[in-house]
């Protein structure tokens, strides 16, 4: 039978282990719930971008922009992957990581150069370790990105896309569905499909409306297009953070379960040892009283 | 009869208020909003949005964006939005002396010391006004 003292200190280990995987539970809680708010206080602004767009197509402009026009060109695409800084979060760099490589993989065939710019140090070290070596990293992003870091990102991608250095730019990240799902998927950004424009038909935003454009419904357009591109950059970033926290919320989640019923076995087993021993004691001074009498 | 003014970033809906009467900045100068106005779409410059409310005005410091005027509802759309109060003209006296320091030895360098340059001086406006 194995020794009671020995499993007494594995079931203290397990407990603290478990003390520190429910922490760090409440703590992924907490900060999902203030990505999450980041998340929504953010919709607003796209919202609001898609209704300008919706009038600006209602007014009769052609909605045209080199941003929005697909390359014939296959020379140099971009992919933008994003995980997290610190592991501990179940599958959520894993997915990432796989998705990215098989994405990489495609783009590779099609195009001539394929950039991999990578944030977060999972993915970075990840990746580096299947091969794939990451032509720009980035670790400042923690679970509060914010729009001033990203926009000289999101600027210097789109002074390349218009340079024409860059044909094409998609981003891995774990997109947001709700709370209980989130997948990894491939989103392509450069060249803009549309600016949100797609279902303008039953666009509430897009009132009937006569607007007065000032400068010019063009010069506008010129405007919001980059500027729908950087927004949505800016949601990759923040679905990831959304999608980080909740893994890690349910990893730990999960960890402290499994601790508890670790615990609940080796309890178990203790206390069959400890019961086997005391029996065992008690037979021997049975045994020595009988062969003193005899 | 007041308007709803919503002033909002990339991060956040920044503010949200009633006004009689607004002042923005649009690329090539101010406009006034008033009850009533006609539905209009503009593009922001760099400047100083007053909001003239019941109880005195409040004043802003907007960064580019849109304005979408529409049934008394005028929505910014903007990328930074600093309280004009909360501007301190010694730091930017400070900002603007760094900003004409940065190297200016390409295109490319002058562009972005030009931008840095013209974003300091507006916020200088807004905290001197």
């Amino acid at each position: 039978m194995a020794n009671a003292r020995a499993l007494d200190k594995r079931r203290k280990s397990v407990r603290n282990i478990r003390k520190i995987t429910r922490t760090m539970e409440l703590i992924a809680t907490a900060r999902f719930k203030k990505a999450m708010d980041r998340a929504t206080a953010a919709t607003s602004y796209t919202k609001r971008i898609t209704e300008v767009v919706a009038s600006l197509a209602k007014s009769g402009t052609e909605v045209q922009h080199p941003l929005l026009e697909e390359r014939t060109a296959t020379d140099n695409a971009a992919l933008i992957v994003l995980t997290s800084n610190r592991g501990l979060c179940g599958g959520y760099n894993g997915n990432i990581v796989r998705e990215t490589m098989r994405q990489f993989d495609s783009l590779a065939d099609a195009y001539q150069n394929v950039k991999l710019i990578v944030s977060g140090k999972r993915g970075i070290t990840n990746l580096e370790f299947r091969g794939y070596s990451a032509d720009e990293t980035y670790t400042q992003f923690e679970d509060e990105p914010l729009f001033e870091d990203i926009k000289p990102i999101a600027d210097q991608l789109l002074d390349e896309f218009i340079a024409g250095r860059l044909d094409r730019l998609e981003v891995v990240y774990t997109k947001f569905i709700s709370s209980s799902k989130q997948v990894a998927v491939v989103e392509t950004l450069l060249p803009l499909g549309d600016v949100g424009s797609a279902d303008e038909e039953s666009e509430e935003g897009g009132s009937d409306a006569d607007f007065e454009f000032f400068p010019s419904a063009e010069s506008i357009l010129e405007e919001v297009v980059p500027m729908s591109f950087r927004i949505n950059l800016f949601k990759c970033f923040l679905d990831a953070a959304v999608s980080e926290q909740i893994a890690r919320m349910v990893a730990m989640k999960s960890a402290t379960e499994n601790a508890d019923d670790m615990i609940r076995n080796l309890s178990m087993t203790y206390n069959r040892a400890r019961q086997s021993q005391i029996t065992g004691e008690i037979m021997e001074i049975i045994g020595g009283v009988e062969a003193l009498k005899s | 009869m007041s308007i709803n003014c919503i002033v909002v970033t990339p991060a956040e809906t920044a503010v949200e208020t009633e006004a009689t009467s607004i002042s923005l900045p649009l690329f090539d100068g101010d406009k006034g909003v008033m009850a009533d106005h006609a539905p209009m779409i503009g593009r922001l410059g760099s400047g100083e949005l007053k909001l003239h409310g019941s109880e005195g005005a409040s004043r802003f410091y907007i960064e580019g964006g849109f304005v979408q005027v529409l049934d008394n509802t005028v929505s910014i759309l903007t990328n930074r939005v600093i309280a004009a109060e909360d501007l301190d003209s010694n730091t930017l006296q400070q900002n603007l002396s760094d900003a004409l320091a940065m190297p200016g030895n390409n295109d490319e360098e002058l562009d972005v010391r030009e931008r840095a340059v013209d974003t300091v001086r507006a916020q200088l406006r807004v905290a001197q006004s």
